[in-house]
C-alpha cells in the first residue's frame, strides 16, 4: 500500500521536474505578479509593507488557480487516469499521492522563494517567517479544493478562467484566515488560533477531498 | 477462473447499444468483438474491465460479480484502451518500472529491456515517451502488458497504429498467452490473421 | 407516514409530476399576488416612517425577502442536489437545476437592492461585511452551478459533478460568513457592520413576513413552471410527450 503511493507520488514529481516549463510557469507568474505590485508602490515603503503580505497571498491563490487547471490535463489525454482507476487500490489513496506530488511541485519553488520575495517588498524577518508558516499549512488545503475543482470539471475542454469562479468560494475562508493571521502580526501576539485553524481546515481537506473527487472522477469515467 | 456475461445492456446516447449480451471466456479462449464504428465495442470493453456501469446485467469472474470483488478482479486484469497510459515525460522504462511497481510486481531490469527489444524499441528505451510515435507508445504499453502476465487481457483496438511485422509479432504473444491459460478479449474491426479459429469466439455488435 | 410516502413515490415520475405542479401553479400564484399585495400595502404606505431613516428604509420590503429567499433556494438545492447524490431520483436533480436561476436572480437582486439601501442610510454603496460577503460570495456558487450544468455535455455527469458542488457550497458558505465576520471584528475592534438588521416593531414587521410569504410562493409558481418546462424538454422524445404537445397545437 505504502510501497505504490510512494511511487505514484515520485512518479508524477518525475513528470513535473522534467520538463522545466512546467514547474518554471507558476514561479514565474508569481514573480511577476509581485514585482508589479512592487514596482508600482515601490515609492512609498511604509503603504507597501502594509499590504505586502496580501498581495503575497492573493498572487499565490491566483498562481495555484493557474495551474490547476492542467493538474489532470495531461493524464486525462494520456490515459493514466483509466489505470489509476484500474488499480487493485484505491483511488482516493493514489490521487492523494497524485495531489501531494502536486503540492510539492507547485507550492515548495514558492516557498523556497518567499525569504527573497518578502525582502522585495520590504517586510521585516518575523513578518517573513510567519507568511511562510501561514502558507505551507494553508497550501495543502488550497491544492486539495484545486483538485477537487480540477475533478469537476475534468471533462471541460478549456476551463481556464472558469474553475476559478467554482475555487473562488472554496478559496475565501482560507484567504481570510491567512490575512487575519498576518495582519494581527503587527500587534506583536502570535496569531496561534489562525494558525491552528489553517492547519485544521488542510488536515479536514487532506482526509476528504480524495473520496469526494475518486467519486467525481469515477463518474466522469463512466461516460 | 471464467469471465461471464449475463443479459447485459449498455445505453449510451439516448439509446440502447446493445440489450440481452450472454457470452463466457473460459481461459486458453480468445474472444474478439466485432462491429461498425459507435457500435459499442469500446463500452463494452469498459464495462468488462469495471470503469463503466452498465445499464443492465452482471458481469461475474469466477462465482462472483467483478464489483463485489474489485481488488481481486484488477490483480488478475490488464486493460489496454484507446490512450495508451505512458507518462509523455518518462523513459519507456520508467513507465513499465511505475506499472510493475503499482502492480506489486518485481522488476527486472534486464526482463524490460528484452522486451522492449523484441519489439525493437532497446534504442529508444532510455528516451522521454514524447519523443516516440503513436504506433512506438502502443508498443510501449504492450510490453507493460506482456511483462504484467496478468490472466485476463482486455485489449480495445491493440493494433492502431502497428506496422504489419509488429501485428505479426503481438499475435504470436497472444497464442503463447492463450497456450499459457490466458484469457483474452480483443475489440478490434481488423480480422485477426494469425490465430487459429479453434480457441476464438467471435461477436459482432451493432 | 407511509400514505404520505407511497403518495410521493406514485408522483414521483416526471409526466405526474407535471401535472401535479400544473394544478398547483394557480394556487401559488394566487396567494403570492394577496401576500404580496399586503405587504406592499401595509409596507409602502400604511407602516410609519422609521425614526432614524426617514421614509428609506422601506426598501426592506424587496431587499429583506430577496435575500432570505436566495439562502433558502440555495438550502433547497442542497437538500434535492443531496437526494439525487443519495438515491440517484432523478427528478431531484431536475428540481434543483430549476430553482438555481431563480436563487441566482433573487441573490443580485439583494445585492442590488441592499446597495441602493446602503447609500443613503450609510454612506457607501458596498462594504465588505459578512453579509454582503457571503451574499456575492452565493451568487458566485449560483453562478458556477448552472455554469457548469451548461458546460458540461454529458448531461447525467452533469447531474453529478454540480450536485457535489452545491453540497461542497453550502457547507463553505457559512464558513465564509462567520469567517468575514470573526475579521472585520477582528479588525475594526468592537465597531459590528451597520448594515445589520434595525430593530423592528409590529407594524413593520407584519407586513415584512407577508412580503416574504408573498415571495416564496411567487418563487413556487415560478419553479412549477419551470420545473414543467425542464420536464418537457429533457422527456422530449417520449410519447406522453408528443400527445402534450399535438392536443396544445390543435388547440390553437
Amino acid at each position: 500500500m505504502l510501497k505504490v503511493f510512494c511511487r505514484c507520488f515520485f512518479s508524477d514529481l518525475y513528470v513535473v521536474f522534467r520538463s522545466t516549463r512546467e514547474w518554471l510557469s507558476p514561479v514565474l507568474f508569481f514573480m511577476i505578479f509581485v514585482a508589479l505590485f512592487g514596482i508600482g508602490l515601490g515609492f512609498d515603503g511604509q503603504q507597501l509593507i502594509q499590504i505586502s503580505p496580501m498581495i503575497i497571498w492573493v498572487a499565490f491563490l491566483l498562481t495555484s488557480l493557474f495551474t490547476t487547471e492542467s493538474i489532470f490535463r495531461a493524464d486525462l489525454e494520456e490515459g493514466i487516469l483509466e489505470q489509476l482507476a484500474l488499480s487493485p487500490y484505491p483511488l482516493w489513496w493514489l490521487l492523494l499521492a497524485k495531489s501531494f506530488a502536486f503540492w510539492i511541485a507547485s507550492s515548495l519553488p514558492l516557498m523556497l522563494l518567499m525569504p527573497f520575495v518578502g525582502i522585495m517588498m520590504q517586510l521585516p524577518v518575523k513578518e517573513i517567517i510567519l507568511l511562510v508558516v501561514t502558507l505551507f499549512l494553508g497550501s495543502p488545503a488550497i491544492t486539495m479544493v484545486g483538485v477537487l475543482g480540477a475533478t469537476l470539471t475534468i471533462t471541460l475542454p478549456r476551463s481556464g478562467i472558469f474553475l476559478g469562479i467554482l475555487l473562488l468560494p472554496l478559496y475565501v475562508p482560507i484567504l481570510i484566515l491567512g490575512q487575519s493571521a498576518i495582519i494581527n502580526l503587527f500587534s506583536q501576539t502570535l496569531p496561534l488560533f489562525q494558525i491552528a485553524l489553517l492547519g485544521a481546515i488542510s488536515l479536514l481537506c487532506i482526509t476528504l477531498i480524495p473520496h469526494a473527487a475518486a467519486a467525481a472522477l469515477k463518474t466522469a469515467m463512466n461516460e | 477462473m471464467i469471465l461471464n456475461v449475463k443479459r447485459l445492456a449498455c445505453y449510451k446516447g439516448n439509446k440502447y447499444l446493445f440489450r440481452d449480451l450472454n457470452f463466457s471466456v473460459s481461459p486458453g479462449q480468445l474472444l474478439l468483438i466485432q462491429g461498425q464504428n459507435g457500435s459499442g465495442k469500446s463500452s463494452l470493453l469498459k464495462i468488462l474491465a469495471g470503469l463503466s456501469v452498465p445499464e443492465k446485467g452482471k458481469v461475474y469472474w469466477g462465482s462472483d460479480t467483478i464489483w463485489k470483488q474489485r481488488d481481486k478482479y484488477c490483480n488478475q486484469m490488464s486493460f489496454l484502451g484507446h490512450k495508451e497510459g505512458m507518462k509523455r515525460n518518462l523513459t519507456p522504462i520508467e513507465n513499465i518500472r511505475d506499472l510493475l511497481i503499482m502492480a506489486e510486481l518485481p522488476t527486472h531490469e534486464e526482463k524490460m529491456k528484452q522486451i522492449l527489444a523484441a519489439v525493437q524499441l532497446q534504442a529508444h528505451a532510455h528516451y522521454p515517451c514524447y519523443q516516440l510515435s503513436q504506433g512506438q507508445r502502443r508498443k510501449v504499453a504492450l510490453c507493460a502488458l506482456l511483462v504484467k502476465q496478468k490472466p485476463l487481457w482486455l485489449l480495445d483496438e491493440p493494433f492502431t497504429a502497428l506496422d504489419k511485422e509488429s501485428i505479426y509479432h503481438l499475435q504470436q504473444r497472444f497464442i503463447e498467452h492463450l497456450r499459457q491459460n490466458g484469457m483474452i478479449v480483443i475489440a478490434s474491426h481488423t480480422a485477426l490473421d494469425f490465430i487459429d479459429l479453434n480457441d476464438m469466439i467471435t461477436i459482432v455488435l451493432g | 407516514m407511509s400514505h404520505f410516502i407511497q403518495y410521493l413515490i406514485h408522483l414521483g415520475t416526471p409526466r405526474r409530476f407535471y401535472h401535479f405542479c400544473g394544478k398547483l401553479f394557480p394556487w401559488f400564484m394566487g396567494f403570492s399576488f394577496i401576500a404580496m399585495a399586503y405587504g406592499l400595502i401595509g409596507g409602502l404606505f400604511l407602516a410609519p416612517a422609521d425614526y432614524q431613516q426617514g421614509d428609506g428604509f422601506r426598501i426592506i420590503y424587496v431587499h429583506v425577502p430577496c435575500a432570505f429567499l436566495s439562502m433558502f433556494i440555495y438550502m433547497t438545492m442542497v437538500i434535492f442536489s443531496t437526494i439525487f447524490l443519495i438515491w440517484r431520483i432523478k427528478l431531484a436533480d431536475l428540481i434543483a437545476y430549476s430553482i438555481a436561476p431563480v436563487g441566482a436572480v433573487f441573490t443580485l437582486c439583494a445585492l442590488l437592492t441592499g446597495s441602493i439601501w446602503g447609500k443613503p442610510m450609510w454612506g457607501t454603496w458596498w462594504i465588505w461585511d459578512a453579509r454582503l460577503t457571503s451574499e456575492l460570495i452565493l451568487l458566485f456558487l449560483y453562478l458556477g452551478y448552472l455554469g457548469l450544468y451548461q458546460a458540461i455535455t454529458e448531461k447525467k455527469l452533469a447531474a453529478r459533478m454540480c450536485a457535489i458542488l452545491a453540497v461542497v457550497g453550502a457547507i463553505d458558505i457559512p464558513i465564509i460568513h462567520y469567517s468575514v465576520y470573526w475579521w472585520n471584528t477582528l479588525h475594526q475592534g468592537a465597531t459590528i457592520s451597520q448594515w445589520g438588521k434595525p430593530a423592528i416593531d409590529m407594524t413593520m414587521l407584519k407586513p415584512l413576513l407577508s412580503m416574504i410569504t408573498g415571495f416564496a410562493l411567487y418563487t413556487m409558481a415560478i419553479s412549477c413552471i419551470r420545473i414543467r418546462t425542464e420536464i418537457l424538454q429533457r422527456d422530449f422524445k417520449l410519447k406522453w410527450v408528443n400527445v402534450l404537445v399535438k392536443k396544445i397545437n390543435e388547440r390553437h
